[in-house]
């Protein structure tokens, strides 16, 4: 349970790429989040769709291949497109980020948990299930290939553990924050600024030969996706305004 | 109750049973004044640390109850590395969640100890009540739980080797598991 609306956890994981070096430093200081510094998904791709956005990290080694056994990149090659495997192939992640309109996030990131062996990639998809205003449940699960050797199936679900889920460590800062956010937003300064949402609305444009659907952004470093979000939100609350 | 025919048994057994109600005393302190690092000297190297997650069952039979608890699934799944990194985290500064820390009582009762096949380690089931509060804030959150241990006996003193924190409610009544149970 979240002292927090639930749209701002599918507005940090459809985007938000840029929390990660502040909300999620103690992780980074200790190795759960296997990373030198916080802006691994800067040079990332993020798209956006009405319904949907998803952020990609890319030519970056923590998460090409996400340390996946060889044989299971193998049935997941075959399980994708050419077109996805070729986007594979140019340096392009799995999906690391995404939510799906409203209340459904998806997360593939990977998670260090000991000291003998590497950080394992761990897949969670989460519904925020509001149950009034500034309060939502969060129902969290973690998924792991079915075809995965034990070893890696044990290795997954410990690094979900250790980072996500009610003791996660990343999953911990990042209700705390959503937390303040929701207090300090009732405050009169908050009240009267507008909150800014701009991040390279006029300074990046499309990926011209994207092959996906959507928009998508050679940053993952912008606010397209969060503002496709609140704006599909936004219209959806106009659309059903008379229901009142 | 039956008197043990051994005369020596009875005094052995109360003063070993003081020993642990010391032990899980002084540790319950050790969480409540933030002495994370001593905490953790005073668990094994092979610590086994979880909390199951518990779903809801029909029917009050002690197949339901043990059926509550997820086999695979849990809060906490915890080896000495991962919890060395937690109390790391926790003091890094940058640990949200904790800064300001939560200030918490762990109060322990109904301690039960049995003996195991080792010589060197007991069985000790206790219930825990542990209170949490933050910040400015009046509101508390209070956890309850029965905890399954084993203490094994290292060196001549007692240490935790053990721990398998079964929490009495199905969704956390915490905002997160950042403290120790």
């Amino acid at each position: 349970m979240i002292e927090a609306d639930w749209k701002l956890g599918t507005d940090n994981f459809i985007g938000d790429g840029y929390h990660t070096g502040v909300t999620h430093g103690s992780t980074i200081k200790v190795g759960v989040l296997p990373a030198p510094h916080g802006e691994f998904l800067l040079g990332g791709v993020q798209v956006a769709l009405e319904h949907f956005g998803v952020g990609f990290a890319r030519e970056n080694e923590l998460f090409n291949a996400l340390a996946y056994p060889p044989a299971m990149m193998g049935s997941l090659r075959a399980a994708l497109s050419p077109t996805q495997v070729q986007l594979l192939d140019q340096g392009v992640s799995l999906p690391t980020h995404a939510s799906l309109f409203p209340n459904l996030s998806f997360l593939n990131a990977p998670g260090a948990f000991s000291p003998v062996e590497p950080p394992a990639p761990y897949l969670t998809v989460r519904t925020w299930r509001p149950l009034a205003a500034g309060q939502t449940e969060v129902w969290s699960w973690f998924l792991v290939e079915s075809d995965a050797p034990q070893e890696f199936k044990e290795a997954s679900y410990r690094a979900y553990v250790t980072s996500f889920g009610a003791a996660g460590m990343l999953e911990q800062d990042d209700v705390e924050n959503w937390s303040t956010i929701t207090s300090a937003a009732k405050g009169a300064m908050s009240r009267r600024l507008p909150l800014d949402y701009s991040m390279g609305r006029t300074t990046l444009t499309p990926i011209p030969d994207w092959p996906g659907p959507g928009q998508a952004y050679p940053l993952d470093y912008t606010d397209f996706a969060q503002r496709a979000f609140w704006s599909k939100w936004l219209a959806t609350l106009e659309a059903h305004a008379d229901e009142r | 109750m039956q008197m043990s025919a051994d005369p020596a048994a009875g005094p052995l057994v109360s003063s070993l049973l003081g020993e642990i109600v010391a032990f899980l005393y002084r540790e319950a302190e050790l969480l409540d004044t933030g002495q994370l690092q001593t905490w953790l000297m005073l668990t094994t190297e092979d610590i086994v640390y979880r909390m199951p997650i518990r779903v809801t069952r029909d029917c009050a039979t002690a197949e339901a109850f043990e059926r509550e608890f997820v086999a695979d699934a849990a809060h906490f799944e915890e080896t000495r590395h991962t919890l060395a990194t937690r109390i790391k985290r926790l003091e890094s500064r940058n640990a949200w969640a904790e800064e300001p820390p939560s200030r918490t009582r762990h109060f322990v009762t109904n301690i039960r100890v049995e003996p195991t096949a080792r010589a060197t380690e007991y069985a000790v089931k206790t219930n825990v009540l542990v209170y949490r509060n933050r910040g400015d804030s009046p509101a508390y959150d209070l956890l309850s739980a029965e905890r399954h241990d084993v203490l094994r006996r290292v060196d001549g003193a007692l240490t935790l080797a053990r721990r398998i924190i079964y929490l009495d409610q199905s969704t956390l009544g915490t905002l997160n598991l950042a403290i120790f149970i």
